[in-house]
Protein backbone atom coordinates (compact mmCIF):
# COMPACT_ATOMS: atom_id res chain seq x y z
CA UNK A 1 0.00 0.00 0.00
CA UNK A 2 2.79 1.97 0.75
CA UNK A 3 4.55 1.88 -2.60
CA UNK A 4 1.21 2.26 -4.37
CA UNK A 5 0.62 5.40 -2.42
CA UNK A 6 4.37 6.54 -3.03
CA UNK A 7 4.42 5.18 -7.24
CA UNK A 8 0.96 7.05 -7.63
CA UNK A 9 1.86 10.36 -5.88
CA UNK A 10 4.89 10.89 -7.88
CA UNK A 11 3.17 9.63 -10.87
CA UNK A 12 0.69 12.20 -10.20
CA UNK A 13 3.40 14.83 -9.99
CA UNK A 14 5.25 13.93 -13.07
CA UNK A 15 1.72 14.63 -15.43
CA UNK A 16 0.83 17.87 -13.59
CA UNK A 17 4.46 18.74 -14.79
CA UNK A 18 4.61 17.74 -18.73
CA UNK A 19 3.45 20.46 -20.76
CA UNK A 20 1.13 18.47 -23.32
CA UNK A 21 -0.89 17.83 -20.37
CA UNK A 22 -1.48 21.70 -19.54
CA UNK A 23 -1.81 22.68 -23.04
CA UNK A 24 -4.88 19.63 -23.26
CA UNK A 25 -6.85 20.89 -20.50
CA UNK A 26 -6.31 24.57 -21.23
CA UNK A 27 -7.72 23.90 -24.60
CA UNK A 28 -10.41 22.19 -22.91
CA UNK A 29 -11.42 24.90 -20.53
CA UNK A 30 -11.38 27.21 -23.47
CA UNK A 31 -13.50 25.00 -25.80
CA UNK A 32 -15.93 24.77 -22.74
CA UNK A 33 -15.82 28.57 -22.47
CA UNK A 34 -16.17 29.37 -25.91
CA UNK A 35 -19.03 27.21 -26.38
CA UNK A 36 -20.95 30.01 -24.63
CA UNK A 37 -20.87 31.62 -27.87
CA UNK A 38 -22.44 28.84 -29.87
CA UNK A 39 -24.99 28.61 -27.72
CA UNK A 40 -26.13 32.27 -29.08
CA UNK A 41 -26.69 30.79 -32.25
CA UNK A 42 -29.34 28.91 -30.61
CA UNK A 43 -31.63 31.01 -28.70
CA UNK A 44 -34.44 28.67 -27.45
CA UNK A 45 -32.18 26.07 -26.75
CA UNK A 46 -29.18 28.00 -25.18
CA UNK A 47 -28.89 25.99 -21.97
CA UNK A 48 -29.63 22.19 -23.95
CA UNK A 49 -27.12 23.33 -26.20
CA UNK A 50 -24.07 24.30 -23.26
CA UNK A 51 -24.78 20.98 -21.27
CA UNK A 52 -24.71 19.03 -24.39
CA UNK A 53 -21.82 20.54 -25.95
CA UNK A 54 -20.47 20.89 -22.70
CA UNK A 55 -20.65 17.06 -21.68
CA UNK A 56 -19.43 16.31 -25.31
CA UNK A 57 -16.27 18.60 -24.87
CA UNK A 58 -15.32 17.02 -21.03
CA UNK A 59 -15.99 13.26 -22.73
CA UNK A 60 -13.85 14.27 -26.05
CA UNK A 61 -10.76 15.89 -24.08
CA UNK A 62 -11.09 13.54 -21.15
CA UNK A 63 -11.09 10.64 -23.75
CA UNK A 64 -7.83 12.23 -25.00
CA UNK A 65 -6.70 13.28 -21.97
CA UNK A 66 -6.85 9.37 -20.71
CA UNK A 67 -4.96 8.29 -23.49
CA UNK A 68 -2.11 10.64 -22.70
CA UNK A 69 -2.29 9.43 -19.57
CA UNK A 70 -2.09 5.87 -20.61
CA UNK A 71 0.48 6.57 -22.95
CA UNK A 72 2.82 8.12 -21.10
CA UNK A 73 2.67 5.95 -17.62
CA UNK A 74 4.34 2.50 -18.03
CA UNK A 75 5.88 2.81 -21.36
CA UNK A 76 8.51 5.97 -20.62
CA UNK A 77 9.54 4.01 -17.60
CA UNK A 78 10.58 1.19 -19.37
CA UNK A 79 12.00 3.49 -22.90
CA UNK A 80 14.16 5.60 -20.52
CA UNK A 81 15.18 2.89 -18.16
CA UNK A 82 13.55 4.67 -14.80
CA UNK A 83 12.09 1.08 -13.96
CA UNK A 84 15.24 -0.39 -13.90
CA UNK A 85 16.04 1.74 -10.76
CA UNK A 86 12.24 1.30 -9.44
CA UNK A 87 11.67 -2.25 -9.81
CA UNK A 88 15.02 -3.20 -8.63
CA UNK A 89 13.97 -1.95 -5.24
CA UNK A 90 11.03 -3.90 -2.93
CA UNK A 91 8.45 -3.16 -4.75
CA UNK A 92 5.92 -5.91 -6.61
CA UNK A 93 5.30 -5.16 -9.96
CA UNK A 94 1.12 -5.08 -9.20
CA UNK A 95 2.26 -2.15 -7.00
CA UNK A 96 4.09 -0.66 -10.16
CA UNK A 97 1.20 -1.07 -12.02
CA UNK A 98 -2.00 -0.07 -9.47
CA UNK A 99 0.21 2.77 -8.26
CA UNK A 100 0.58 4.38 -11.74
CA UNK A 101 -3.01 3.63 -12.46
CA UNK A 102 -4.15 5.63 -9.47
CA UNK A 103 -1.95 8.32 -9.77
CA UNK A 104 -2.97 8.68 -13.48
CA UNK A 105 -6.69 8.21 -12.53
CA UNK A 106 -6.32 11.29 -9.69
CA UNK A 107 -5.17 13.06 -12.83
CA UNK A 108 -7.96 12.35 -14.68
CA UNK A 109 -10.59 13.38 -12.34
CA UNK A 110 -8.70 16.41 -11.25
CA UNK A 111 -9.01 17.18 -15.00
CA UNK A 112 -12.30 16.01 -15.70
CA UNK A 113 -13.43 17.34 -12.25
CA UNK A 114 -12.18 21.16 -12.94
CA UNK A 115 -14.12 21.14 -16.46
CA UNK A 116 -16.62 20.10 -15.08
CA UNK A 117 -16.33 23.02 -12.50
CA UNK A 118 -16.18 25.43 -15.69
CA UNK A 119 -19.27 23.89 -17.47
CA UNK A 120 -21.24 23.93 -13.75
CA UNK A 121 -19.99 27.59 -12.99
CA UNK A 122 -20.71 28.78 -16.95
CA UNK A 123 -24.65 28.00 -16.43
CA UNK A 124 -24.92 29.17 -12.53
CA UNK A 125 -23.56 32.44 -14.32
CA UNK A 126 -26.74 32.10 -17.04
CA UNK A 127 -29.23 30.82 -14.81
CA UNK A 128 -27.94 31.32 -10.98
CA UNK A 129 -28.41 28.17 -9.95
CA UNK A 130 -26.79 25.11 -9.58
CA UNK A 131 -27.14 21.97 -12.05
CA UNK A 132 -26.78 18.95 -9.71
CA UNK A 133 -27.76 16.56 -12.39
CA UNK A 134 -25.07 17.91 -14.49
CA UNK A 135 -22.59 16.91 -12.16
CA UNK A 136 -23.65 13.98 -11.32
CA UNK A 137 -23.42 13.31 -15.46
CA UNK A 138 -20.14 14.87 -15.28
CA UNK A 139 -19.27 12.19 -12.51
CA UNK A 140 -20.77 9.41 -14.56
CA UNK A 141 -18.36 10.54 -17.29
CA UNK A 142 -15.33 10.68 -15.50
CA UNK A 143 -16.05 6.49 -14.06
CA UNK A 144 -16.69 6.04 -17.66
CA UNK A 145 -13.19 7.67 -18.54
CA UNK A 146 -11.69 5.36 -15.46
CA UNK A 147 -12.79 2.08 -17.12
CA UNK A 148 -11.39 3.30 -20.64
CA UNK A 149 -7.99 3.90 -18.62
CA UNK A 150 -8.14 0.63 -17.27
CA UNK A 151 -7.81 -0.56 -20.68
CA UNK A 152 -5.48 1.35 -21.91
CA UNK A 153 -3.38 0.89 -19.37
CA UNK A 154 -3.59 -3.24 -20.12
CA UNK A 155 -3.13 -2.55 -23.57
CA UNK A 156 0.25 -0.47 -23.08
CA UNK A 157 1.87 -3.44 -21.11
CA UNK A 158 2.18 -5.38 -24.22
CA UNK A 159 2.05 -2.79 -27.14
CA UNK A 160 3.84 -0.53 -28.47
CA UNK A 161 3.02 3.57 -27.61
CA UNK A 162 1.61 4.13 -31.42
CA UNK A 163 -0.26 0.73 -30.96
CA UNK A 164 -1.57 1.96 -27.60
CA UNK A 165 -3.16 5.24 -29.01
CA UNK A 166 -5.34 3.31 -31.92
CA UNK A 167 -6.31 0.63 -29.57
CA UNK A 168 -7.41 3.31 -27.19
CA UNK A 169 -9.06 5.60 -30.19
CA UNK A 170 -10.88 2.39 -31.45
CA UNK A 171 -11.97 1.43 -27.63
CA UNK A 172 -13.72 4.45 -27.35
CA UNK A 173 -15.50 4.11 -30.63
CA UNK A 174 -16.69 0.79 -30.10
CA UNK A 175 -17.63 1.88 -26.73
CA UNK A 176 -20.32 4.19 -27.93
CA UNK A 177 -21.51 1.75 -30.88
CA UNK A 178 -22.31 -1.14 -28.65
CA UNK A 179 -25.78 -1.19 -28.70
CA UNK A 180 -25.99 -1.12 -32.56
CA UNK A 181 -23.58 -3.95 -32.33
CA UNK A 182 -26.36 -5.41 -29.93
CA UNK A 183 -28.97 -5.06 -32.88
CA UNK A 184 -26.62 -6.36 -35.29
CA UNK A 185 -26.69 -9.36 -33.51
CA UNK A 186 -30.16 -10.02 -33.12
CA UNK A 187 -30.33 -9.37 -36.75
CA UNK A 188 -27.89 -11.66 -37.88
CA UNK A 189 -28.13 -14.57 -40.45
CA UNK A 190 -25.57 -16.52 -39.22
CA UNK A 191 -25.38 -18.56 -36.01
CA UNK A 192 -21.43 -17.84 -36.04
CA UNK A 193 -22.22 -13.97 -36.75
CA UNK A 194 -24.60 -13.80 -34.11
CA UNK A 195 -22.32 -15.17 -31.52
CA UNK A 196 -19.76 -13.05 -32.56
CA UNK A 197 -21.40 -10.20 -31.92
CA UNK A 198 -22.61 -11.37 -28.60
CA UNK A 199 -19.63 -11.97 -27.55
CA UNK A 200 -17.98 -8.78 -28.41
CA UNK A 201 -20.70 -7.19 -27.03
CA UNK A 202 -20.27 -8.60 -23.70
CA UNK A 203 -16.39 -8.24 -23.44
CA UNK A 204 -16.31 -5.27 -25.11
CA UNK A 205 -16.82 -2.08 -22.78
CA UNK A 206 -20.11 -0.31 -23.15
CA UNK A 207 -19.50 3.38 -22.72
CA UNK A 208 -22.87 4.29 -23.66
CA UNK A 209 -24.15 3.04 -19.78
CA UNK A 210 -22.37 5.61 -18.44
CA UNK A 211 -24.88 9.05 -20.69
CA UNK A 212 -27.01 10.60 -18.84
CA UNK A 213 -26.41 13.57 -21.77
CA UNK A 214 -30.00 13.13 -22.35
CA UNK A 215 -31.42 12.93 -19.33
CA UNK A 216 -29.11 16.09 -18.44
CA UNK A 217 -30.07 17.99 -21.56
CA UNK A 218 -33.55 17.25 -21.18
CA UNK A 219 -34.12 17.89 -17.84
CA UNK A 220 -35.62 14.12 -17.13
CA UNK A 221 -35.24 12.46 -13.65
CA UNK A 222 -31.90 10.48 -12.84
CA UNK A 223 -33.03 7.42 -10.97
CA UNK A 224 -30.74 6.25 -8.25
CA UNK A 225 -30.87 2.32 -9.40
CA UNK A 226 -29.44 3.63 -12.81
CA UNK A 227 -26.44 5.25 -11.04
CA UNK A 228 -25.88 2.45 -8.94
CA UNK A 229 -26.16 -0.07 -11.77
CA UNK A 230 -23.41 1.75 -13.64
CA UNK A 231 -21.22 2.12 -10.24
CA UNK A 232 -21.40 -1.79 -10.40
CA UNK A 233 -20.43 -1.97 -14.00
CA UNK A 234 -17.81 0.03 -14.30
CA UNK A 235 -15.72 -0.81 -11.29
CA UNK A 236 -16.40 -4.44 -11.61
CA UNK A 237 -15.57 -4.21 -15.69
CA UNK A 238 -12.15 -1.91 -14.48
CA UNK A 239 -11.54 -4.47 -12.11
CA UNK A 240 -11.27 -7.39 -14.13
CA UNK A 241 -9.41 -5.34 -16.77
CA UNK A 242 -6.70 -4.06 -14.39
CA UNK A 243 -6.32 -7.46 -13.11
CA UNK A 244 -5.69 -8.86 -16.66
CA UNK A 245 -3.20 -5.61 -16.91
CA UNK A 246 -1.44 -6.95 -14.05
CA UNK A 247 -0.89 -10.59 -14.54
CA UNK A 248 0.45 -9.24 -18.21
CA UNK A 249 2.76 -6.69 -16.81
CA UNK A 250 4.11 -9.44 -14.04
CA UNK A 251 5.11 -11.07 -17.36
CA UNK A 252 6.50 -8.57 -18.92
CA UNK A 253 10.76 -8.36 -19.40
CA UNK A 254 11.57 -5.01 -19.32
CA UNK B 1 28.72 -17.15 2.21
CA UNK B 2 27.75 -16.67 -1.47
CA UNK B 3 25.60 -13.14 -1.62
CA UNK B 4 25.21 -13.79 -5.19
CA UNK B 5 24.63 -16.94 -7.01
CA UNK B 6 24.19 -18.14 -10.46
CA UNK B 7 23.86 -21.24 -11.64
CA UNK B 8 23.89 -22.78 -15.85
CA UNK B 9 22.01 -19.39 -16.06
CA UNK B 10 20.89 -19.09 -19.43
CA UNK B 11 19.02 -16.11 -21.31
CA UNK B 12 17.07 -16.64 -24.47
CA UNK B 13 15.19 -13.38 -25.95
CA UNK B 14 12.78 -15.22 -28.25
CA UNK B 15 12.14 -13.39 -31.58
CA UNK B 16 8.69 -12.68 -32.99
CA UNK B 17 6.80 -14.93 -34.76
CA UNK B 18 8.82 -17.73 -34.07
CA UNK B 19 12.09 -17.24 -35.02
CA UNK B 20 15.54 -18.61 -33.45
CA UNK B 21 15.71 -16.69 -30.48
CA UNK B 22 18.99 -14.77 -29.66
CA UNK B 23 21.57 -16.31 -26.97
CA UNK B 24 22.32 -13.47 -25.02
CA UNK B 25 23.47 -15.61 -22.13
CA UNK B 26 25.00 -19.13 -22.16
CA UNK B 27 24.81 -21.38 -19.03
CA UNK B 28 26.78 -19.09 -16.56
CA UNK B 29 27.67 -20.45 -13.43
CA UNK B 30 29.10 -18.11 -10.64
CA UNK B 31 29.16 -16.85 -7.30
CA UNK B 32 30.23 -13.64 -5.68
CA UNK B 33 30.94 -13.72 -2.15
CA UNK B 34 30.15 -11.75 0.75
CA UNK B 35 32.33 -8.03 0.69
CA UNK B 36 34.16 -9.28 -2.62
CA UNK B 37 34.37 -6.61 -5.67
CA UNK B 38 33.30 -8.59 -8.45
CA UNK B 39 33.89 -7.07 -12.22
CA UNK B 40 32.04 -8.12 -15.17
CA UNK B 41 33.78 -7.45 -18.44
CA UNK B 42 32.88 -7.92 -21.94
CA UNK B 43 32.33 -5.79 -24.99
CA UNK B 44 28.96 -4.98 -26.24
CA UNK B 45 26.59 -7.50 -26.41
CA UNK B 46 28.52 -9.99 -24.24
CA UNK B 47 25.77 -10.47 -21.81
CA UNK B 48 26.86 -7.95 -18.97
CA UNK B 49 23.80 -6.54 -18.71
CA UNK B 50 21.27 -9.24 -19.28
CA UNK B 51 22.88 -11.10 -16.24
CA UNK B 52 22.63 -7.71 -14.07
CA UNK B 53 18.48 -7.86 -15.58
CA UNK B 54 18.14 -11.62 -14.65
CA UNK B 55 19.99 -10.90 -11.04
CA UNK B 56 17.54 -8.19 -10.31
CA UNK B 57 14.38 -9.63 -11.83
CA UNK B 58 13.87 -7.45 -14.75
CA UNK B 59 13.74 -10.46 -16.81
CA UNK B 60 13.06 -14.32 -16.33
CA UNK B 61 16.05 -16.40 -17.54
CA UNK B 62 14.84 -19.13 -20.20
CA UNK B 63 16.83 -21.81 -17.83
CA UNK B 64 18.94 -21.95 -14.99
CA UNK B 65 18.56 -19.91 -11.61
CA UNK B 66 19.74 -17.16 -9.76
CA UNK B 67 20.08 -16.29 -5.89
CA UNK B 68 20.79 -13.45 -3.94
CA UNK B 69 21.59 -13.48 -0.12
CA UNK B 70 19.89 -17.29 -0.57
CA UNK B 71 16.73 -16.22 -2.01
CA UNK B 72 14.85 -15.57 -5.35
CA UNK B 73 15.47 -12.91 -6.95
CA UNK B 74 12.21 -12.09 -6.83
CA UNK B 75 11.85 -12.05 -2.99
CA UNK B 76 11.77 -8.64 -1.90
CA UNK B 77 13.49 -9.31 1.57
CA UNK B 78 16.38 -10.39 -1.30
CA UNK B 79 15.77 -6.95 -2.65
CA UNK B 80 15.73 -4.90 0.51
CA UNK B 81 19.50 -4.99 0.55
CA UNK B 82 20.24 -4.42 -3.09
CA UNK B 83 21.31 -1.19 -4.00
CA UNK B 84 21.23 -0.48 -8.08
CA UNK B 85 22.79 2.03 -10.30
CA UNK B 86 21.95 1.50 -13.81
CA UNK B 87 23.73 2.77 -16.72
CA UNK B 88 23.22 5.99 -17.92
CA UNK B 89 20.96 6.33 -15.29
CA UNK B 90 17.76 8.74 -16.01
CA UNK B 91 15.65 10.18 -13.27
CA UNK B 92 12.45 11.95 -13.18
CA UNK B 93 13.04 15.69 -14.34
CA UNK B 94 10.43 17.03 -12.25
CA UNK B 95 12.23 15.89 -9.23
CA UNK B 96 14.61 17.52 -6.86
CA UNK B 97 17.86 16.22 -5.71
CA UNK B 98 16.62 15.28 -2.79
CA UNK B 99 12.71 14.52 -3.80
CA UNK B 100 14.24 11.87 -5.20
CA UNK B 101 16.21 10.02 -2.54
CA UNK B 102 12.91 10.66 -0.76
CA UNK B 103 11.28 8.86 -2.74
CA UNK B 104 13.11 5.97 -3.08
CA UNK B 105 13.42 5.75 0.32
CA UNK B 106 9.63 5.70 0.73
CA UNK B 107 10.10 2.72 -1.38
CA UNK B 108 12.00 0.87 1.20
CA UNK B 109 9.89 1.86 3.86
CA UNK B 110 12.06 4.51 5.67
CA UNK B 111 10.13 6.68 8.13
CA UNK B 112 10.22 10.29 7.32
CA UNK B 113 12.79 11.02 10.09
CA UNK B 114 15.04 7.92 8.92
CA UNK B 115 14.92 9.46 5.60
CA UNK B 116 15.54 12.74 6.61
CA UNK B 117 18.87 11.77 8.41
CA UNK B 118 19.60 8.97 4.88
CA UNK B 119 19.53 11.90 2.48
CA UNK B 120 21.66 14.50 4.40
CA UNK B 121 24.48 11.71 4.83
CA UNK B 122 24.02 10.13 1.11
CA UNK B 123 23.81 14.00 -0.35
CA UNK B 124 26.93 14.70 1.96
CA UNK B 125 28.98 11.44 0.67
CA UNK B 126 28.53 12.30 -3.07
CA UNK B 127 29.24 15.82 -3.10
CA UNK B 128 25.79 17.33 -3.90
CA UNK B 129 24.65 19.16 -0.98
CA UNK B 130 24.93 22.26 -2.29
CA UNK B 131 22.54 21.08 -5.62
CA UNK B 132 19.41 19.16 -3.53
CA UNK B 133 16.77 21.48 -4.37
CA UNK B 134 17.99 21.88 -7.87
CA UNK B 135 15.26 19.79 -10.67
CA UNK B 136 16.77 16.90 -11.78
CA UNK B 137 16.39 18.42 -15.62
CA UNK B 138 19.16 20.75 -14.92
CA UNK B 139 21.80 18.36 -13.64
CA UNK B 140 24.76 17.67 -15.12
CA UNK B 141 25.63 13.27 -16.59
CA UNK B 142 27.90 13.72 -13.65
CA UNK B 143 25.70 15.20 -11.47
CA UNK B 144 22.68 12.26 -12.34
CA UNK B 145 25.85 9.68 -11.84
CA UNK B 146 26.34 10.92 -8.64
CA UNK B 147 22.89 11.08 -7.52
CA UNK B 148 22.33 7.59 -8.87
CA UNK B 149 25.30 6.56 -6.68
CA UNK B 150 23.42 8.41 -3.81
CA UNK B 151 19.84 6.21 -4.66
CA UNK B 152 21.60 3.27 -4.89
CA UNK B 153 22.86 3.18 -1.23
CA UNK B 154 19.63 4.48 0.32
CA UNK B 155 18.93 1.35 2.29
CA UNK B 156 22.51 0.97 3.32
CA UNK B 157 22.73 -1.93 0.67
CA UNK B 158 24.69 -4.90 1.42
CA UNK B 159 25.11 -5.69 -1.63
CA UNK B 160 25.74 -2.86 -4.16
CA UNK B 161 25.35 -3.62 -8.19
CA UNK B 162 27.10 -0.93 -10.50
CA UNK B 163 26.33 -0.69 -14.08
CA UNK B 164 28.98 1.86 -15.74
CA UNK B 165 29.38 3.72 -12.42
CA UNK B 166 32.12 6.17 -14.73
CA UNK B 167 30.89 6.20 -18.26
CA UNK B 168 30.89 9.47 -19.39
CA UNK B 169 32.40 11.02 -16.74
CA UNK B 170 35.47 13.73 -16.93
CA UNK B 171 38.66 12.10 -15.24
CA UNK B 172 38.62 14.00 -11.48
CA UNK B 173 34.51 12.68 -11.41
CA UNK B 174 35.84 9.45 -12.47
CA UNK B 175 38.33 9.50 -9.71
CA UNK B 176 35.88 10.57 -6.87
CA UNK B 177 33.24 7.92 -7.89
CA UNK B 178 36.13 5.30 -7.66
CA UNK B 179 37.14 6.50 -4.40
CA UNK B 180 33.45 6.24 -3.54
CA UNK B 181 33.41 2.85 -4.33
CA UNK B 182 36.93 2.24 -2.71
CA UNK B 183 35.25 3.56 0.49
CA UNK B 184 32.37 1.25 0.69
CA UNK B 185 34.18 -1.31 -0.16
CA UNK B 186 35.94 -0.79 2.86
CA UNK B 187 32.74 -0.73 4.64
CA UNK B 188 32.46 -4.57 3.61
CA UNK B 189 30.27 -4.07 1.00
CA UNK B 190 29.66 -6.86 -1.90
CA UNK B 191 29.96 -4.47 -4.75
CA UNK B 192 29.05 -6.36 -8.49
CA UNK B 193 30.63 -3.60 -11.01
CA UNK B 194 30.00 -4.02 -14.82
CA UNK B 195 32.26 -1.75 -16.92
CA UNK B 196 34.03 -1.46 -19.91
CA UNK B 197 36.71 0.30 -18.43
CA UNK B 198 39.10 -2.54 -17.96
CA UNK B 199 41.60 -0.70 -15.82
CA UNK B 200 38.97 0.39 -13.45
CA UNK B 201 38.13 -3.22 -12.73
CA UNK B 202 41.67 -3.70 -12.35
CA UNK B 203 42.07 -1.65 -9.42
CA UNK B 204 39.08 -2.02 -8.31
CA UNK B 205 38.22 -5.96 -8.37
CA UNK B 206 38.89 -8.65 -5.97
CA UNK B 207 37.69 -11.06 -8.88
CA UNK B 208 36.77 -10.65 -12.44
CA UNK B 209 34.21 -12.50 -15.15
CA UNK B 210 35.15 -11.99 -18.87
CA UNK B 211 32.03 -12.46 -21.11
CA UNK B 212 31.66 -12.63 -24.50
CA UNK B 213 28.59 -13.32 -26.49
CA UNK B 214 26.93 -14.66 -23.46
CA UNK B 215 29.55 -16.86 -22.79
CA UNK B 216 31.95 -17.06 -19.99
CA UNK B 217 35.44 -16.69 -20.92
CA UNK B 218 37.21 -16.73 -17.53
CA UNK B 219 36.66 -16.06 -14.08
CA UNK B 220 39.72 -15.48 -11.61
CA UNK B 221 41.29 -13.51 -8.76
CA UNK B 222 42.42 -10.09 -11.02
CA UNK B 223 45.94 -11.15 -9.62
CA UNK B 224 45.50 -14.79 -11.22
CA UNK B 225 44.35 -12.91 -15.27
CA UNK B 226 47.18 -11.21 -15.07
CA UNK B 227 49.69 -12.64 -13.65
CA UNK B 228 52.75 -9.98 -12.86
CA UNK B 229 55.81 -11.56 -15.06
CA UNK B 230 55.47 -12.55 -18.59
CA UNK B 231 59.25 -12.73 -19.68
CA UNK B 232 60.06 -8.99 -21.28
CA UNK B 233 63.01 -8.02 -23.42
CA UNK B 234 66.92 -7.78 -22.79
CA UNK B 235 68.04 -3.92 -24.75
CA UNK B 236 71.97 -4.53 -25.42
CA UNK B 237 75.23 -3.14 -27.01
CA UNK B 238 78.11 -4.19 -27.76
CA UNK B 239 77.54 -7.54 -29.38
CA UNK B 240 77.62 -8.44 -33.18
CA UNK B 241 75.79 -11.11 -35.62
CA UNK B 242 78.23 -13.52 -34.75
CA UNK B 243 76.77 -14.17 -31.35
CA UNK B 244 73.02 -14.72 -32.50
CA UNK B 245 73.11 -18.52 -32.78
CA UNK B 246 74.16 -17.82 -28.94
CA UNK B 247 71.09 -16.04 -27.82
CA UNK B 248 68.10 -17.65 -30.66
CA UNK B 249 67.14 -19.99 -27.96
CA UNK B 250 65.85 -16.86 -25.92
CA UNK B 251 64.47 -15.68 -27.45
CA UNK B 252 63.57 -13.55 -30.65
CA UNK B 253 66.86 -11.65 -31.59
CA UNK B 254 66.76 -7.64 -33.68
CA UNK B 255 69.07 -6.20 -34.07
CA UNK B 256 69.31 -1.90 -34.36
CA UNK B 257 71.40 0.79 -35.46
CA UNK B 258 74.98 1.68 -33.62
CA UNK B 259 75.18 -2.14 -32.95
CA UNK B 260 71.62 -1.62 -30.37
CA UNK B 261 70.22 -5.70 -30.07
CA UNK B 262 67.26 -6.57 -28.28
CA UNK B 263 66.46 -9.82 -27.06
CA UNK B 264 62.20 -10.41 -26.75
CA UNK B 265 62.23 -13.44 -24.12
CA UNK B 266 58.94 -14.84 -23.36
CA UNK B 267 59.14 -16.28 -20.01
CA UNK B 268 61.16 -15.30 -17.23
CA UNK B 269 63.91 -17.96 -17.49
CA UNK B 270 64.46 -16.98 -20.66
CA UNK B 271 64.68 -13.38 -19.67
CA UNK B 272 67.15 -14.19 -17.04
CA UNK B 273 69.13 -16.50 -19.33
CA UNK B 274 69.12 -13.91 -22.02
CA UNK B 275 70.42 -10.91 -19.58
CA UNK B 276 73.31 -13.74 -18.75
CA UNK B 277 74.22 -14.31 -21.59
CA UNK B 278 74.43 -10.73 -23.00
CA UNK B 279 77.05 -9.83 -20.24
CA UNK B 280 78.71 -13.30 -20.87
CA UNK B 281 79.68 -12.53 -24.60
CA UNK B 282 80.57 -9.04 -23.51
CA UNK B 283 78.01 -7.45 -23.88
CA UNK B 284 76.63 -4.13 -22.24
CA UNK B 285 73.20 -4.52 -20.74
CA UNK B 286 71.18 -1.10 -21.71
CA UNK B 287 67.72 -2.09 -19.95
CA UNK B 288 65.62 -4.93 -19.15
CA UNK B 289 61.76 -4.36 -19.95
CA UNK B 290 59.55 -6.35 -17.89
CA UNK B 291 56.27 -7.21 -19.61
CA UNK B 292 53.32 -7.00 -17.29
CA UNK B 293 50.11 -8.48 -18.97
CA UNK B 294 47.14 -6.18 -18.29
CA UNK B 295 43.94 -7.04 -17.90
CA UNK B 296 43.02 -6.07 -21.14
CA UNK B 297 45.79 -7.40 -22.75
CA UNK B 298 44.11 -10.45 -21.49
CA UNK B 299 40.22 -9.70 -22.21
CA UNK B 300 41.79 -8.43 -25.79
CA UNK B 301 43.45 -12.34 -26.16
CA UNK B 302 40.59 -13.76 -24.24
CA UNK B 303 38.15 -12.27 -26.28
CA UNK B 304 39.94 -12.90 -29.71
CA UNK B 305 40.45 -16.46 -28.80
CA UNK B 306 36.21 -16.28 -28.47
CA UNK B 307 36.02 -15.68 -31.74
CA UNK B 308 38.81 -18.10 -33.51
CA UNK B 309 36.86 -20.72 -31.59
CA UNK B 310 34.16 -19.32 -33.65
CA UNK B 311 31.60 -19.70 -30.42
Amino acid sequence: MRAIFAISKNSVGEALHRMMFQVLLLFALLFIVGGTFFAYMAPQEEDKMLKDLGLSIISVFGMIIAIFMGVTAIQPEVERRTIYALLAKPVRRYEFLLGKYVGSVVVLGLSVGVMGLVLVGTLYVRQTVLNFPLMIAVGTLFLQLAVMLAIIFMVSTIASQFMTVFAGIVIWVIGYVQSYLHQLSEHAQSGFTRYSLQLMNVLLPNFQVFDLRSQVVDNLAIEPQLIFAMIRYGVLYGLVVLAIAMILFNEKQV
Amino acid sequence: MAVVEMERLTKVYETAFGGTGVLALNDLTLSIEEGETFGLVGPNGSGKTTCLKLLLGLIFPSAGKARVFGRSVFDLKAKQRIGFLPEAPYFYDHLTGEALLDYYGTLFGMGRKQRRERLDELLTLVGMQERRSMALRFYSRGMLQRIGLAQALINDPALLILDEPTAGLDPIGSYQIRQLIVELKRRGKTILLCSHLLNEVEVLCDRVAVLHRGNLLACDKTSALMPEEQGGQVVASGLDRSHESALAGMGAVTWGEDGMMAVAAKTDEALQKAVAAVVQLGGKVREVLRRRMSLEDFFISAVRGDQRSGR
